[in-house]
């Protein structure tokens, strides 16, 4: 993540992030500069920054503050959070139902699996629920109909049964094992 | 602020520390050394905790995206998006964190589109331990170091989406490793439909485990206690107020079930239909007054046995069981003859039907009499081990229990020939078998017996082990005072004798009811194994016209030998079975020619089945298994039977109900 190869990108979608402010909207809106684990800036609306229940909850508590510091997430999966919290508020002002769900279903697929698993805490703890439910779903979606082995090598899952608990778990799952997914 | 997930809110996850043992590397979402100027919002505690222990760290950072650096919530929340059943179950043997986080998952808590779809493709098979009840609901018996936490949530995610678990049987082995609380919340998160809950030596599981069941299966309807010492009031009070359908219970040796429980269990349980308690120390007549008197109007079978109860249980039983048509007493050592006296008064046991008291010292004279004059629907009784018992206790309580079909008396040695068969011509009429077994009272007596409306419709009558009698008590009933009288009176005529064991009974009593009896040819089943039988009470047996012996065992008959050959042969026009196993004086080649003549008598030829204790009377190949299934010899198979029997294995094999 803190790769170098990651930088420029990073700095490229900073400045997407940063626009110059609307031309439809007389009054320029309120920024908010986030401050990612890895001391990356990224300077969103207003709005979309009150996606996020914790942020908004921390300028609740004190408002006076510009920079939030999100010690918790790095600049990658925040960049795509972001994006995707820009999206929802578009569907928020202007809401069609079936537009907001075939965008969701491009957002999470067009994702590697380590995206996706990335995004996971960063939602949680930015607290943004449309998010999580995506993210979750799409997860469980990717395990569907995959094998045990299968499942524990994509995750990187250690194997902690003792054989015998795993022949007993696996007896009384059999029927579970049938039509899989070649691994 | 290391835990600003809450997802270790109970401390029982990670114990060790925090999830991320390796802090160096960089995309770690949670970095535990950094200054604290951040901020942290307060967070509700999570619900979820993965109450299994990790002790190593097992952690370590994969070069791969690993699924395992989510919380729990986040995992949680993942795991119960799975589209179906199979998803779930595959992914609960993906790791112990994995299938304790799907086994905290209730079933309204699954969001799945797809699963009605899924639960059409039903179960395909089944293993050893498992079956499925008649009403579509999955059974699971766990025994030994089998019963563990990590077992019970496999089964509660396994049988979630296949119908539910119904039945559930948890065999501990009392050792420290077994059952806990946590694998019972599984099963009370993963199995709402559980209904009988059965729960042996588990020492793990206390009230806490209890009272996850009952938040979980409302639906229990039978529960089982036995030998689980952490279980007190407080569980079952859990358990009485949650499950209100509850029917059955059985508690056995739980030493911390105290009175208070019994008596949530009557104030809430208001469909209790059975009650059974063993050996439970703390138990008095307090919780069993409270239990019976607010069940009345539903409680029907009552079984109370070692417990410390007094006369007082007994009265409460007498007057508040209205319902009761069960009653099993057993080694209530501090019941007096007062307590059966007043139950007997109690005006309450209307519908008794079957009652069985064993070890009890108060069940003297008086109290049998007042429970025979209380309880007028009485048809079974069964007394075992009542040493103060004599014989005008029983002609009394014979004289009331107009109702009664079937008495037996065991170890009731103060019981003589003048009861028994006292009571078997003051009977009503509907007396139907008596048995008397291991009664060393009774003893060859010269004996008068009064002329009294005979008992008619008896049909079976067993005295076996009884040493004392023998050829005495058929002098008796030469002179028409004692047995044969009762022989003779049995319009409906005996069916069944069973004599077996009666060591000093000879031929005679073989000779007196074939020779000197018009109503033998009813006799279809008679048994005089381990009897002083020689080959001529055989002989007798042959020479009678009217016999028509259906099953003969003669086992453990030392005396009888080859002679008997032509006899059981002719016998064996009528027999369906034949016992002459332990016949030591019968040579193994006598029987084995007698097994082939009979089994192919050409009139009847329908002997289905003979019993015989040496082998083989065949070679290997020509007889069948079930022909010998009751005895230790060789099975052999059915396609060589077939060869030789000219008869439906079919039809044999449903024709078998003999020797059981």
């Amino acid at each position: 993540m803190s790769s170098s190869t990651d930088s420029p990108t990073l700095t490229t979608e900073t400045t997407q992030l940063s626009p110059q402010p609307d031309t439809e909207t007389a009054k320029p809106t309120k920024k908010i500069t986030l401050k990612s684990s890895d001391n990356q800036i990224f300077e969103v609306e207003e709005s979309v920054a009150m996606e996020f229940a914790t942020v908004k909850s921390f300028f609740e508590d004190s408002p006076s503050t510009d920079t939030v510091p999100l010690p918790n997430v790095t600049a990658k999966p925040l960049s795509q959070v972001i994006e995707f919290c820009k999206e929802q508020i578009k569907f928020k002002a202007n809401p069609d139902e079936a537009q907001k769900k075939k965008y969701n279903a491009e957002f999470v697929t067009e994702k590697s699996d380590k995206d996706l698993v990335d995004m996971i805490p960063v939602a949680n703890y930015l607290e943004i629920k449309d998010l999580l439910d995506v993210l979750n779903q799409a997860v469980a979606d990717r395990i569907e109909n995959k094998s045990v082995e299968y499942v524990r090598s994509f995750f990187g899952i250690d194997n902690d049964f003792t054989a015998e608990e795993e022949a007993a778990l696996r007896r009384e799952h059999a029927w579970a094992y049938e039509g899989v997914d070649e691994d | 602020m290391s835990k600003v997930f809450g997802f270790a809110g109970e401390n029982d996850f990670c114990p060790g520390g925090p999830i991320y043992a390796n802090h160096k590397e960089q995309n770690h979402f949670l970095s535990i050394g950094r200054p604290v100027d951040v901020y942290f919002p307060l967070r509700k505690r999570s619900r979820i905790s993965a109450p299994f222990v990790f002790t190593e760290e097992r952690f370590e950072q994969k070069k791969q995206a690993s699924i395992e650096v989510l919380p729990d919530e986040c995992l949680f929340e993942i795991l119960r998006r799975l589209p179906g059943g199979d998803e779930r179950s595959a992914c609960a043997c993906v790791s112990k964190r994995w299938l304790s986080l799907l086994s905290n998952i209730c079933k309204d808590e699954l969001c799945s589109q797809n699963e009605s779809a899924k639960t059409n493709t039903q179960v395909k098979s089944e293993v050893e331990d498992e079956g499925i009840e008649g009403d579509g609901y999955l059974s699971r018996s766990l025994e030994g170091k089998k019963a563990t936490d990590i077992r019970l949530a496999a089964i509660a995610v396994g049988t979630a989406s296949r119908g539910g678990l119904g039945k559930l049987f948890i065999r501990g082995s009392n050792s420290s490793q077994g059952v806990t609380k946590v694998g019972l919340r599984a099963i009370a998160r993963g199995c709402p439909s559980l209904k009988v809950l059965s729960l042996w030596n588990l020492l793990s599981v206390g009230d806490e485990g209890l009272s996850e069941i009952a938040n979980g299966c409302h639906k229990l309807e039978k529960l089982d206690l036995s030998h689980c010492a952490a279980i007190t009031d407080k569980g079952l009070l859990a358990i009485a107020k949650s499950c209100p359908n509850l029917t059955d219970l059985v508690i056995e040796s739980c030493t911390n079930i105290g009175n208070e429980g019994l008596q949530a269990v009557g104030q809430h349980c208001t469909n209790l239909k059975s009650i059974s308690i063993k050996n439970c120390p703390a138990i008095g007549d307090q919780g069993i007054a409270a239990l019976v008197s607010s069940a009345s109007n539903v409680l029907t079978k009552v079984k109370l046995q070692a417990l410390n109860i007094t006369d007082v249980s007994l009265a409460v039983v007498g007057h508040y069981g209205k319902e009761v048509a069960d009653l099993v007493l057993t080694s209530l050592t501090n019941v007096s003859e007062r307590g059966f006296w007043v139950m007997g008064n109690g005006q309450g046991l209307k519908k008794l039907k079957s009652m069985t008291v064993t070890s009890c010292v108060g069940l003297t004279d008086t109290g049998l009499e007042a429970v025979g004059k209380g309880c007028p629907n009485l048809k079974q009784l069964y007394l075992h081990k009542c040493p103060f018992l004599s014989d005008n206790g029983l002609v009394s309580f014979a004289k009331s229990a107009v109702s009664l079909e079937s008495l037996l008396l065991e170890e009731c040695h103060r019981i003589t020939q003048i009861g028994f068969f006292g009571s078997l011509l003051n009977c009503g009429a509907n007396l139907k078998a008596a048995s008397l077994v291991n009664c060393l009272g009774i003893k060859d007596l010269k004996l008068d017996l009064p002329e009294l409306s005979p008992c008619s419709s008896l049909r079976s009558l067993s005295i076996r082990n009884c040493p004392g009698f023998g050829d005495g008590s058929l002098a008796l009933g030469v002179t028409d005072a004692g047995f044969l009288p009762v022989l003779e009176n049995c319009e409906a005529g005996l069916v069944k004798v069973n004599l077996s064991g009666c060591v000093n009974l000879s031929d005679k009593v073989v000779s007196v009811m074939t020779e000197q009896h018009e109503n033998c040819f009813l006799l279809s089943d008679l048994d005089v194994s381990k009897c002083a039988t020689t080959d001529s009470g055989i002989a007798a047996m042959a020479r009678s016209n009217q016999l028509n012996l259906q099953v003969l065992s003669v086992s453990g008959c030392s005396m009888i030998s080859d002679k008997s050959f032509p006899d059981l042969v002719k016998l064996g026009q009528t027999l369906l079975g034949l016992n002459v196993q332990h016949c030591n004086a019968i040579r193994s080649s006598t029987v084995d020619v007698l097994v082939e003549r009979l089994w192919r008598f050409p009139i009847t030829g329908n002997l289905l089945e003979v019993l015989v204790s040496s082998w083989p009377p065949f070679p290997e190949n020509t007889v069948a298994k079930f022909w010998f299934q009751f005895s230790p010899m060789t099975p052999c198979s059915a396609e060589a039977f077939r060869e030789v029997v000219p008869v439906k294995p079919v039809h044999i094999r449903l024709s078998v109900p003999l020797f059981l």
